[in-house]
């Protein structure tokens, strides 16, 4: 069987794509940034204990399945979120659900997923992809990341729902059970929009949100004195892929974020959060700069070109900008 | 080998990796004016410079790791761990060692008293057959 899945809309971010595919499924049309705005998942956060690739974590993201959870709660859409101990029952519970004609979306991790280049299956374990139908023993996922429809045997996906290591999904599924005919955007795109002020500027620990890009920044000074010259490249190459590069949009979703408050602007018709999205984009502008200039470092790992002392300003500067913006966007009565 | 009775992809080979540069991500992007709009981008500025950075340092963990195996300082298990990209954590959860034994077996000393049964079963986990594991130059010689 295979559902009448349109999966040509393609998206920088692999969480955010399910959600609008999922939803176009059932006749409701919203585009990338309204989504990730929605699920609110604009966020920082560095966590040095954390290592991936002998490097310090770097999220600018909230937790995988969180944007989908927080996404349909602020839309009114009732959803099944399940996690599982057992494999087999897993893969009965998907079949089970598959069979009542409901898309399935499933998270994953990347390092023994076939259809993915070879370059790209690192131990990550966050990523989302939705399962659209099954032909014997294969099945059918629209992943909107990867253009096209892509196939994966039984066996591959089982093993996949159960890749091991940090985030480890444990056979992890979600799927939508009751979808409204018709949603008004506007209160969904307040709720949003007060979720992420909350997460980036009330949170009480020094590793998350505009703190976190401070302490980052403080960090990040001390890596070649603490660490030596080889160590401080590669820790700062890491983050500068993880900003740019492992599904985020460009700049770690600060683009993305930019273009959810213009179209926030229009949908809500307060030409104040226009400005605030320009402001949102300068401070994509700098992270960019940030990635422009600590690649340089990268160039010869012994000899940095610049100063790490000039790249953690640029993030200091960044904190402002963004302390700035979201000050401003609780400030206003929406 | 074994991969008759599992189905299984083939684990990543970061020594003879050929990474592609011309894999296209969606990219936001705004303009002087303040509009945003997203296009299919290959390349985000220093793409080139950071990944070839990435790769020459997980490639420079290998021929080190290498090195060792040769001196007799480590046991092919590190080589191959590195390989295929994996760190101790990850190699306990996959092939159900504590953490505490696979480091363990990473002592030569200790690799060579290991059982055949729990060979095999990192000898699985990287997809290679038991001559191999046992020596890391095992295929360049037979060829």
């Amino acid at each position: 069987m295979k559902l009448d899945f349109d999966n040509s809309q393609m998206s920088a971010h692999c969480e955010s794509g399910v959600i609008v595919n999922m939803l176009k499924y059932y006749n409701i049309t919203i585009n990338e940034p309204m989504a990730f705005g929605i699920g609110s998942g604009f966020f920082f956060a560095h966590l040095p204990m954390m290592k991936v690739n002998y490097s310090p974590v770097t999220s600018f993201r909230i937790l995988p399945g969180l944007l989908f959870s927080r996404a349909c709660k602020n839309m009114g859409i009732s959803y099944e979120n399940k996690t599982f101990r057992d494999p087999q029952k897993s893969m009965d519970e998907l079949d089970r659900v598959l069979e009542t004609g409901t898309p399935v979306g499933l998270q994953v991790g990347v390092f023994q997923l076939p259809y993915i280049p070879q370059e790209y299956r690192m131990h990550y374990n966050m990523h989302s992809m939705i399962v659209i139908g099954k032909e014997n023993n294969e099945y059918l996922i629209a992943d909107s990341v990867i253009p096209g429809e892509c196939r994966i045997s039984h066996e591959d996906l089982m093993r996949v729902r159960y890749a091991k290591g940090t985030f480890a999904p444990k056979g992890k599924m979600f799927y939508p059970t009751k979808v409204p005919n018709e949603i008004d955007f506007k209160q969904p795109v307040i709720n949003g929009i007060k979720k992420v002020c909350h997460d980036m500027l009330d949170i009480p620990m020094p590793i998350i949100g505009v703190k976190g890009i401070r302490y980052f920044s403080r960090r990040l000074r001390k890596w070649p004195t603490k660490n030596g010259n080889k160590i401080a490249s590669q820790y700062l190459g890491q983050t500068i892929l993880s900003l740019e590069e492992i599904g985020t949009g460009g700049v770690g979703y600060r683009y993305m974020y930019g273009a959810f408050l213009s179209q926030a602007a229009d949908l809500l018709g307060r030409e104040e959060l226009k400005e605030i999205s320009i402001e949102m984009g300068n401070a994509g502008n700098r992270w960019r700069d940030f990635s422009y200039i600590g690649a340089k470092n990268c160039k010869n790992r012994s000899e940095p070109e610049h100063t790490y002392d000039d790249i953690a300003d640029i993030l200091m500067d960044i904190a402002d900008k963004e302390e700035k913006v979201f000050r401003k966007l609780k400030k206003i009565k929406l | 080998m074994t991969e008759e009775s599992k189905p299984n992809i083939k684990i990543i080979d970061a020594e003879k990796i050929e990474v592609d540069l011309n894999f296209e991500i969606t990219h936001y992007q705004m303009d002087d004016k303040g509009n945003f709009s997203h296009a299919m981008l290959k390349n985000w500025g220093s793409k080139e410079i950071v990944n070839n950075q990435s790769w020459e340092i997980v490639k420079e963990r290998i021929a080190e790791a290498k090195e060792k195996v040769r001196t007799g300082e480590i046991s092919p298990i590190a080589y191959y761990m590195e390989k295929c990209l994996t760190d101790i954590g990850m190699l306990s959860k996959y092939t159900g060692f504590a953490k505490w034994r696979v480091k363990r077996h990473l002592n030569p000393q200790h690799f060579k008293s290991l059982k055949e049964e729990n060979l095999q079963k990192y000898a699985d986990f990287f997809q290679i057959s038991m001559p191999e594991l046992k020596n890391i130059d095992h295929n360049s010689q037979g060829a």
